[in-house]
């Protein structure tokens, strides 16, 4: 069964960076991975049904407009059973409590190390089909 | 009805305006009486007992004598120095204290007192100790000033003069042509405490001095030359030519003035309150400017330490931006020596088809490419190392506040250090001497920053060190590291002195610029004591000094406070 992830980054290299390191996943239809390049564009992905279905996301916290942490937020009450990762550049230990606090999964700090992403991500989904 | 007793005393007292009843009356009577009363009171000098200030007693002559109706008035008063003029009331008050110790003096002391109507008059005194309720107090009496006998039998002319000098505000001595008294006023006699009636006109001035050496003006000095040596002062004319403190603590500016006959005049005047103001003002002045100093040097402060928390702010904004970018040259540099990997992989069938030159090119150009892209990831790396620690730089220390005993601390670190630089260069060697102070003792502190800015400095210390080792020609060079700690009662000094190579004054003044370094690209990021500066100066609100000589020696001084305001300039630069 393919599963979906959501990257949301308002950086658009992104989308190659992700869509280069799982290139094996998606080669093989493991995953599915959607992009959306802001915060209000991620809930109407979400809202007008993604598919596959996502189900993690992966979102920056410095973004334009709405936060990484306002989305999490709004994630946590509408859709609490999908896992939330947060990606950022600032990885002190206040925003990773704040993340922590607000229903964040984990926190991955820039430069993103790829090689604990994919075994995060695989953990991550691997408690979700247990579940 | 006549009785031998009112003839008596109508002998004695005389009806001066006639405004008595007639003699032989009741009324008469006791008006004489009253009259007679009063002439006996003018006659009595007037007493005054007090103890501290306060009086406890007075005569009615005393009333009298100082313009009061009556003596309750006088008790009254705020204290008895009310009635001493405020230029006096020094000298007073230490003749009242002396006495009150006990002391009698044997002689009278020429003084003024103020009047209740506000003026001044010269009276003779004697201070006595008694006993008053059981506890000592002060007797004194008061005298009106009486022509002394020799002044009585001069021309009425001399007694006009007197009368004169003694109404000035300035102490007045006459001197003739042998430089022997002829004559001097009751603030002269006031000014110098000396008693009325101890030098008679004619008196020489040397026996004045002498009297001046024998009771210790002059200190302990031998008598004849300093007499000599004051009483040629007095044959220059014209000059202001003594400031002098004499025993009852006033200051007089003493003049001469020469005259015709050959004689002077020499007149004292006080200026002991025109001294006290002066040293008042100098003091209030050198006050000023020490505030000024320390205002200046706040400031200094201020400006350094707001300049260090803006940089450390920008340095923050840098480094989370160049995070972003980083992220993308580290992934895609490693992702394309990945695909670069998989490419290959998927020609290898091909090569057997290429002639030996064109695959040897091809092996060539993609070990190339291979080894660009490990560059651009160690490069990458290495950015993402320098954005890390100014990151750190930036939020300064996360570790909490503790109570930390700085000598250990202090060896802690030293030790760490050491390991490091040896396990990076087995063969350096440097004596290590550790002056401890045990009075140093716990120290309220972030231990954790402490410690990591101890390491910064003996980092350096053993890279100077093993620097000139390296680069000295002397054989005999020893590398030398002093480690000391100080207690200065409200702050702790730790001190670093190394004698490797040193810093030029240049280097000095950039030595806290986040980024400037002596190292070789890639040794060092230039944060380490800028860093170190901040968390000194702004954490631990401390002092970092550093001092130099190039190919000498360089010492750097942290001192730290025993006890730090609450909130700290550098807490506002979270980020």
């Amino acid at each position: 069964m393919t599963l979906g992830i959501l990257v949301v980054d308002d950086e658009p290299d992104i989308e190659d960076l992700f869509r280069q390191r799982f290139r094996a996943e998606l080669r093989t239809g493991q995953l599915a991975l959607h992009f959306a390049s802001s915060a209000e564009q991620a809930l109407e992905c979400l809202a007008s049904g993604l598919q596959p279905e996502a189900v993690l996301v992966l979102s920056d916290i410095n973004m334009p407009g709405m936060s990484g942490l306002d989305l999490l937020e709004r994630l946590r009450s509408e859709l609490p059973t999908v896992p939330v990762v947060m990606v950022t550049a600032y990885g002190d230990t206040e925003n990773r409590q704040r993340a922590l606090e607000i229903g964040a999964t984990d926190l991955v700090t820039k430069p993103v190390d790829f090689a604990a992403l994919k075994k995060l991500v695989n953990s991550v989904i691997a408690r979700k089909t247990a579940a | 009805m006549t009785g031998p007793d009112d003839s008596g005393i109508d002998g004695i007292v005389e009806d001066p305006n006639g405004d008595f009843a007639a003699p032989g009356t009741v009324q008469g009577t006791i008006d004489r009486a009253r009259h007679y009363r009063e002439q006996v009171l003018s006659s009595i000098p007037g007493l005054l007992v007090h103890r501290g200030g306060r009086v406890l007693h007075c005569n009615r002559p005393a009333a009298q004598l100082l313009g009061y109706a009556t003596p309750e008035e006088v008790l009254a008063l705020p204290g008895v120095l009310a009635l001493v003029s405020e230029d006096a009331a020094f000298a007073e008050r230490q003749a009242y204290e002396q006495c009150l110790a006990g002391v009698t003096r044997e002689d009278v002391r020429r003084i003024k007192r103020q009047r209740a109507d506000g003026g001044v008059q010269w009276f003779d005194q004697l201070l006595e100790p008694v006993d008053w309720g059981g506890a000592p107090a002060v007797l004194e009496t008061l005298a009106q000033v009486r022509p002394q006998t020799g002044y009585t039998q001069m021309p009425h002319q001399w007694q006009l003069l007197q009368a004169a000098i003694d109404a000035m505000p300035n102490g007045v001595l006459m001197l003739d042509r042998d430089i022997k008294m002829e004559g001097a006023n009751s603030e002269f006699l006031r000014l110098w405490d000396y008693p009325p009636g101890l030098f008679p006109p004619g008196t020489p001035m040397d026996v004045m001095l002498t009297y001046n050496h024998q009771r210790g003006d002059y200190g302990d000095v031998p008598c004849g030359p300093i007499v000599a040596e004051l009483a040629s002062r007095f044959l220059v004319r014209c000059v202001i030519n003594a400031e002098r403190h004499v025993p009852n603590g006033r200051i007089l500016d003493i003049r001469t003035a020469p005259r015709a006959d050959g004689g002077y005049v020499v007149t004292h005047v006080d200026i002991t309150d025109r001294k006290r103001i002066e040293n008042e003002l100098r003091e209030a002045k050198e006050r000023a400017e020490t505030i000024l100093k320390e205002l200046r040097e706040t400031q200094q402060q201020l400006i350094v330490q707001e300049k260090m928390a803006s940089l450390g702010q920008l340095t923050a904004g840098i480094a989370h931006e160049l995070k972003n970018p980083l992220n993308f040259v580290n992934n895609f540099a490693e992702l394309s020596g990945e695909l670069l990997d998989e490419l290959l992989a998927l020609l290898g069938p091909l090569d057997d088809r290429m002639n030996a030159a064109d695959r040897a090119d091809a092996e060539d150009l993609t070990a190339s490419l291979q080894s660009n892209l490990r560059k651009i990831a160690d490069h990458g790396r290495r950015a993402d190392n320098i954005v890390k620690s100014m990151l750190e730089h930036s939020r300064g220390g996360g570790g909490e506040w503790q109570t930390a005993d700085m000598n250990a601390l202090v060896d802690e670190a030293l030790a760490l250090s050491y390991h490091a630089v040896r396990a990076q260069d087995r063969g350096f060697n440097t004596e290590l001497e550790r002056r401890f102070d045990p009075a140093v003792g716990a120290l309220n502190l972030v231990p954790q920053d402490v410690s990591r800015v101890l390491v910064n400095v003996f980092t350096n210390a053993f890279y100077a060190l093993r620097k000139r080792q390296k680069t000295d020609t002397e054989p005999d060079y020893r590398p030398r590291l002093t480690v000391s700690t100080v207690d200065c009662g409200g702050t702790v000094e730790i001190r670093i002195r190394d004698n490797g190579t040193g810093m030029t004054p240049a280097v000095i003044a950039k030595l806290f610029t986040p980024f400037f370094t002596t190292k070789p690209t890639g040794e060092g990021t230039g944060l380490g004591l800028s860093l170190s500066y901040d968390i000194v100066v702004h954490q631990h609100r401390g002092r970092f000094d550093v001092s130099s000589v190039e190919n000498d020696h360089a010492e750097f001084t942290i001192t730290l406070p025993r006890a730090i305001p609450a909130v700290s300039l550098g807490e506002r630069r979270k980020t």
